[in-house]
């Protein structure tokens, strides 16, 4: 499991380097970001273009994630396509999370919002 | 300890056992490489100390068995050697050697170097027999999973086949255990309420929850909202899930689900459904002959508290089908071709054998659309429900 951070002046850009999120690595992935956040990072983007996989426990902890951001955070989840998408689409988790299509329109959100 | 001297050069020999015998080993004697393999099967050696260069089979030829052969115990090898050079050091170490000793063999240097085959079998013994334990507690658990397995198999209900309605299923979990489940009851007797579950994750404690649940939904009618009797029925989905998502999320797992959960009014040949988050159902309808993927998304269960769910409504008739899986089966590719058995493909699957009866439809997926190497060692767990109204 490897995370890449980037800071930006107001976000944080975090890269899922693996294709492949499910069971063997939800709960890792889960510890690192909750990790990250409480370093103080609550404005990001989580960058998951290279995700080609992604099943229902890793779905369960990105929703954690998203709960760990608490009522200041904000996370952007950048670059879901295919099967994950279909299952945020599926799970209806497309209306819970902001989800945008690539960085650029990741990075406008946050250049119009903060 | 007892120690086998293999060396060409008879007076050789008995010098080496003369001085091991003088440190109080048991020790036995071989001419050259062969007959000392030949000694190693017939008895229990803990050390073998071999000349390099001899006749028939060399030292490092010897030792280069010794160590592909399945002995039950480590042997400890030295190759004793009049021989210098890093290549022939690099040659004994490669073959497997532990120790080298010099030529002529002196008693305190052998002294030394039996004291560290001393401490290393004592070593590998002490491994072998926690590797012992181990394997024995390994043992134990796979049996009890495989007894488990038995008793989660042995919940799930029995084919259907009444006047109203006929029902078949396939169930297999990836580890013994699943997080997979369904069921269906009949509270009265043109009613039948079923669902089908698959709990985040795999493997114990997804098992754990899937059985509690499987088991104890029908008779927990408080999710229900109020009595299973035709005037309710038709918003009974939406209640209960939303009932059942508020029950998960006060509770103290980290589990979620997704589920298809519905009621069959046969009365009025009407199925209402709730979609959480459950992969696309698959409508079969026999009148026009076409197949369907049901496009319906929905949150899952004990995921989010903002969840809103809505109960969907589809009149049936004679011959119609409806299909619910979990997610597993799209992991796997198609014995049949096309790839994964993922949305669209999986679609085409079913496509093929829209009219086969349900139970001919289980038949095919388990033996034709996977191989049974797949079937045993699943990525996911695997279950299939379909109904055919009658």
């Amino acid at each position: 499991m490897k995370l890449n951070i980037v800071k930006d002046t107001t976000f944080s850009m975090v890269s899922i380097n693996e294709s492949r999120l499910d069971a063997s690595v939800a709960p890792e992935f889960k510890q690192q970001m909750e990790k990250i956040i409480a370093d103080g990072n609550n404005q990001v983007i989580l960058d998951i273009s290279e995700l080609t996989f992604m099943d229902s426990s890793s779905l369960g902890a990105t929703v954690a994630v998203l709960k760990a951001m608490g009522p200041q955070g904000k996370l952007i989840v950048s670059g879901a396509s295919g099967g994950v998408l279909d299952l945020f689409k599926l799970t209806r988790m497309d209306q819970v999370f902001t989800l945008v299509s690539d960085i650029e329109e990741a990075r406008e959100y946050f250049a119009e919002t903060v | 300890m007892k120690i086998l001297v293999v060396d060409d050069a008879r007076d050789m020999r008995m010098v080496t056992e003369h001085l091991l015998k003088k440190l109080g080993h048991e020790v036995s004697t071989a001419v050259d490489g062969e007959d000392a393999w030949a000694k190693l099967q017939e008895a229990e050696y803990q050390v073998v100390i071999s000349d390099w260069v001899m006749p028939n089979l060399d030292g490092i030829e010897l030792c280069k068995r010794v160590r592909n052969a399945p002995f039950e115990r480590y042997i400890y090898f030295i190759l004793l050697t009049g021989m210098s050079g890093k290549k022939n050091f690099i040659n004994g170490i490669e073959a497997g050697a532990d120790e080298f000793a010099t030529k002529p063999a002196d008693i305190g240097e052998l002294e030394v170097r039996l004291r560290s085959a001393q401490r290393v079998l004592e070593l590998e013994d002490t491994l072998a027999q926690k590797n012992k334990a181990l394997q024995k507690a390994h043992n134990r658990i796979q049996q009890d999973l495989v007894n488990a397995e038995n008793t989660q198999l042995s919940l799930l209900p029995e084919f259907l086949d009444t006047e109203h309605i006929r029902s078949s299923w396939l169930y297999k979990p990836a580890i013994y255990v699943g997080g997979d489940t369904f069921n269906y009851f009949a509270p009265s007797a043109d009613i039948l309420v079923f669902f089908s579950i698959d709990i985040s994750g795999h493997g114990i404690s997804s098992a754990m929850l899937s059985m509690s649940l499987q088991s104890s939904l029908a008779f927990k009618r408080g999710l229900y909202g109020s009595p299973i009797s035709a005037e309710y029925i038709a918003d009974m989905p939406s209640i209960f899930a939303g009932n059942l998502n508020k029950m998960l999320l006060g509770g103290s797992t980290d589990h979620y689900l997704t589920m298809i959960f519905g009621i069959i009014d046969f009365k009025e040949k009407e199925l209402h459904y709730v979609q959480a988050g459950h992969p696309h159902p698959i409508w079969f309808d026999k009148a026009t002959n076409t197949l369907e993927s049901i496009p319906i998304n929905g949150f899952p269960i004990g995921l989010y508290e903002g969840a809103v769910y809505e109960t969907q409504h589809r009149s049936f008739s004679h011959g119609d089908k409806f299909i619910v899986y979990s997610d597993g089966i799209s992991e796997n590719e198609s014995a049949l071709g096309g790839g994964l058995l993922d949305m669209e493909n999986l679609y085409q699957h079913f496509a093929e054998i829209k009219q086969s009866s349900a139970e001919e439809m289980i038949g095919e997926i388990s033996t034709n659309w996977l191989t049974k190497e797949q079937m045993k060692s699943l990525p996911d767990d695997l279950s299939v429900l379909i109904f055919e109204f009658k």
